[in-house]
């Protein structure tokens, strides 16, 4: 699985860090059950804050993504579908494009409706 | 699979093992009327018989060894050497197995040959003696053998040489990359735990230190059956075993190009940390790895895992990669970047 961040993006790292991992679980690099790279490590590797790899980290948590459990570390949970991870990726990356045009985040929810309803 | 080297190459290895018996059983055969019976069939250091068994019993025990040695050399020879040689090593293994197949039969041929003679126009076999001078006239037919055995091998193809450097891939000015995959054989930490028991099992029957040995490698198989590998701005780093520790470390500056070949672990000689001529390796499974060279020269390979085709997102939105090109393409780039 490969991460890529640039400081030179507008895109908070964290942020970053999540995208690629998701990335990872859509293309097959990052299958379930595999453990991702320490915090320390990974932060190391990257020259990172270890709380920006851990805010990442939970983020990717909270999408369901992965499981983060003390003393093992960041495993991509069983249940994680790569199409999912694909999907998740494809809604960060609306927001972060309709944000940088000054859409609010009702008129962004009001696309996606209309965009589900015309399906 | 039906690559024709390999089946001459096992023909090779198994049937010098069977024609070696033929001298022995013919004389055991024909020249009955001129041996005692039981013969002589073994003897000590001295060259004085100390086991006898009965003429029939010894041309089926020579038969067995024939067809045994026959069956195994001809199996490893077929199993062991399925693709090209390590990375780096300029060493055909392959045909040094035929050679010493074929050194293994000569000395055979000579010590059986030898024994049987040794009973010749004898009428109590306990005054056979084997001659030393046996001993030494196999040995030099073992180093006359094994060289032309070797030369008859068929050679391996490509043998020592390498596929093309790959391309580095494109990195940004201020972007950072980790690349990580960790790498695991599902039956080492399997195999440690049989050791394990194994050891403490004979400690507990046999003597306290007996299973120590076995205890000690098992829990090495365990601790180190896996690893991460890593490449970052600092190169290529492998962490071995659970703990991360040893850690094997090839510096970008230090990497003069990097290439992805198919390995086994008989190229090497067995998994784990392996040196061999040219080069050195973290050799955990068979199939794709990373083999990187450094600015000396010298091979550095790692294996990684071989990802089923069925892997790829099926969203369809990212096509399937191939993983140990991404990190030997990235690796290309940050070595140049060091540079």
């Amino acid at each position: 699985m490969l991460v890529r961040v640039d400081p030179a993006r507008s895109t908070p790292l964290a942020e970053q860090i999540a995208a690629s991992v998701r990335r990872g679980i859509a293309d097959g690099t990052a299958q379930p059950g595999e453990r991702l790279p320490g915090a320390r490590d990974l932060a190391a590797s990257l020259q990172v804050s270890i709380h920006t790899v851990l805010a990442g980290y939970q983020t990717l948590r909270d999408e369901g993504l992965i499981e983060l459990r003390r003393g093992r570390g960041a495993v991509v949970r069983e249940g994680a579908q790569p199409g999912r991870a694909a999907v998740i990726e494809l809604a960060r990356e609306l927001v972060l494009a309709a944000r940088r045009i000054d859409l609010d985040d009702e008129e962004i929810l009001g696309l996606v409706r209309t965009a589900a309803n015309g399906a | 699979m039906t690559d024709p080297r390999r089946t001459y190459r096992t023909l090779l290895a198994a049937v010098p093992q069977l024609i070696a018996v033929v001298p022995a059983v013919v004389l055991l055969t024909t020249a009955n009327d001129r041996l005692p019976d039981p013969i002589a069939s073994h003897f000590g250091p001295s060259g004085a018989a100390d086991g006898f068994s009965s003429v029939g019993a010894s041309v089926v025990v020579m038969a067995a060894l024939g067809a045994g040695l026959a069956l195994v050399l001809g199996v490893s020879a077929r199993l062991a050497f399925t693709s090209r040689p390590a990375p780096g090593s300029r060493r055909d293994l392959a045909r040094w197995f035929v050679g010493i197949a074929w050194a293994t039969a000569a000395f055979l041929a000579t010590i059986l040959t030898g024994s049987v003679a040794a009973n010749l126009d004898l009428a109590d076999a306990g005054a056979a003696v084997l001659p030393g001078t046996t001993f030494l006239l196999g040995l030099l037919a073992a180093a006359v053998a094994g060289p032309v055995g070797a030369l008859l091998a068929p050679r391996t193809p490509d043998a020592g040489a390498a596929p093309p450097p790959v391309p580095p891939a494109s990195i940004g000015a201020t972007e950072q990359i980790s690349w990580s995959r960790a790498v695991g054989a599902p039956w080492l930490p399997i195999a440690g735990a049989v050791l394990i028991g194994a050891g403490l099992a004979l400690a507990a029957a046999v003597h306290q230190a007996a299973g120590v040995g076995l205890a000690v490698a098992g829990i090495a198989s365990v601790l180190l059956g896996s690893a991460r590998v890593v490449v970052d701005r600092r190169g290529l780093t492998v962490a071995l075993g659970l703990l991360g520790r040893p850690r094997v470390h090839v510096p970008a500056e230090d990497v003069e190009a990097v290439t992805v070949a198919e390995i086994s672990p008989a190229q090497f000689g067995g998994w784990g940390y392996r040196i061999v001529p040219g080069g050195r390796g973290v050799i955990i499974r068979s199939g794709q790895a990373l083999v990187v060279t450094r600015r000396s020269g010298q091979r550095f390979t790692v294996t990684l895992p071989t990802r089923p085709a069925d892997s790829a997102g099926s969203a369809g939105c990212h096509p399937p990669r191939d993983d140990a090109e991404t990190a030997a393409g990235l690796l290309s780039a940050v070595a140049s970047k060091a540079r």
